[in-house]
């Protein structure tokens, strides 16, 4: 059993017994405790120069060109990552799925972040993910390990040596054990895939950050839109990248079927999780209104959904 | 539900131990879809990967929805819009890389990676419709 599913028979069994609020409560007093010795994430955002860009929508073919494009007009990955720095690129690859399945990122526009990370002068450059499915199969499958590696990424399995127990300091989410690189790094770059989800209507931006974590799955299911955002106001990262090229319609988070799979061949990016969550959103014929993490998001101060509002660059092929 | 994974599968064979995941294990196998199962009374998920005759993976998902009428529920909730039905295989759709159907009061979706793997689904789907008689 992965360590996701081994947390998960914990939260599950808890309710079962309809012991959530004394989960909640051994976790909270045990986690006051803690606090004081744990780490905390460091802010990784950087500033944004006046005048720059904040979200940039690419439509075209080839999705590496799509990324690309989608760095420079936000200003290139020089703006976000500085020579020396250590980067995590966090994409989903939670599922043993194929990229034409998309349930998790394409590893095309994996590959492509990697390689514009690395040539921006990274001194480490980490890719991990806390896979749902068993992470050999979902690494192996998805494509992504080959393509990361072969870029320049040191790729982090999901074992049970790989995670760190931080303070969370969230309204739900008091501690939790998160993959080491998210400890370590200087800059974080979400690279989601946008898709229908059976419980939040939506996994993209925000959502992606349950893949940091290897615990407390109890107060995330219990109230899934204000645990994405205890986990998102925890990372802040530096940059996302939003991948759709192929969007998962229905049937998510899992899918499985080519036929809930529209292609899109669209990338977005930003710095504004939640402006590229209501994009994104749009994309699945969602209104961002409807869309418990998007507006929890706006009230938390993350960012906005109205991302006409921001300077955006919209390119064709 | 194990048996179901017994003798002939259509020429197809369980690579490894199957898995089996009660509604409180379910959130492990399938996180945030867990929840339209266990609104409609789901009782077990029986889960194997698998390789066809020709050693293609395919994965394998049986789920034990109690009473018909669950897995009528299920079935007509997950159809995918663009799925097609499968001549002479009622209740059953397929998309590519997929093949759904309900029996009973089972669930079943098949899954392939590549083109071989999907030839072989719907020979795994008759075989398992067989042994739920």
């Amino acid at each position: 059993m992965d360590r996701r599913g081994a947390l998960r028979v914990g939260m599950t069994a808890a309710m079962a017994v309809g012991s959530v609020a004394l989960g909640l409560g051994l976790r909270e007093r045990s986690g006051s405790k803690k606090t004081r010795d744990l780490p905390t994430l460091k802010d990784h955002r950087v500033d944004k120069p006046a005048g720059a860009t904040d979200m940039a929508i690419v439509r075209g073919p080839d999705p590496a060109a799509n990324v690309r494009r989608a760095v420079e007009a936000l200003g290139g990955m020089g703006r976000f990552v500085k020579r020396g720095e250590r980067v995590v690129i966090k994409p989903n690859i939670g599922w043993n799925r194929t990229p034409e399945q998309a349930a998790n990122t394409n590893p095309d526009v994996v590959a492509e972040v990697v390689r514009l990370v690395v040539a921006a002068g990274a001194s480490k450059v980490w890719l991990t993910d806390a896979s749902v499915n068993t992470p050999e199969q979902c690494f192996a499958r998805s494509g992504i390990e080959k393509a990361a590696k072969a870029a320049g990424a040191t790729v982090i399995r999901p074992d049970a040596s790989a995670f760190r127990e931080v303070n969370v300091s969230g309204k739900l989410l008091h501690t939790g054990d998160v993959l080491f690189p998210f400890v370590e790094a200087d800059r974080v770059i979400n690279v989601p895939i946008v898709k229908q989800h059976g419980l939040s209507l939506a996994s993209m931006a925000l959502k992606n950050w349950y893949g940091v974590l290897g615990g407390q799955r109890v107060k995330l299911h219990q109230n899934i839109h204000l645990s994405i955002i205890d986990l998102a106001a925890m990372v802040k990262p530096t940059l996302t990248i939003l991948d759709a090229t192929r969007i998962l319609t229905a049937n998510g988070p899992t899918g499985g079927s080519l036929a809930d799979v529209k292609q899109m061949d669209t990338i977005a990016a930003g710095s504004d999780e939640v402006a590229l969550d209501a994009f994104g959103a749009t994309l699945l014929g969602l209104n961002p209104n409807d869309v418990g993490f998007i507006v929890e998001g706006m009230k938390a101060g993350l960012g906005t959904p109205h991302w006409q509002n921001l300077k955006t660059v919209e390119l064709g092929s | 539900m194990l048996a179901l994974f017994e003798g002939d599968l259509g020429g197809a064979k369980v690579k490894e131990k199957v898995g089996l995941y009660d509604e409180k294990g379910l959130f492990d196998y399938i996180d945030g879809a867990a929840p339209i199962f266990i609104q409609r009374h789901y009782r077990k998920l029986a889960a194997a990967e698998m390789a066809s005759a020709g050693g293609d993976d395919m994965v394998c998902d049986v789920y034990d929805m109690a009473e018909p009428a669950n897995a009528e529920s299920i079935f007509n909730a997950e159809k995918s819009a663009t799925a097609k039905p499968v001549a002479d295989f009622p209740d059953a759709i397929s998309g590519p890389m997929s093949f759904v159907f309900r029996s009973g009061r089972y669930y079943v979706k098949l899954t392939a990676f590549d083109k071989k793997a999907e030839a072989a689904l719907p020979g795994l789907a008759k075989a398992l419709k067989g042994k739920m008689k």
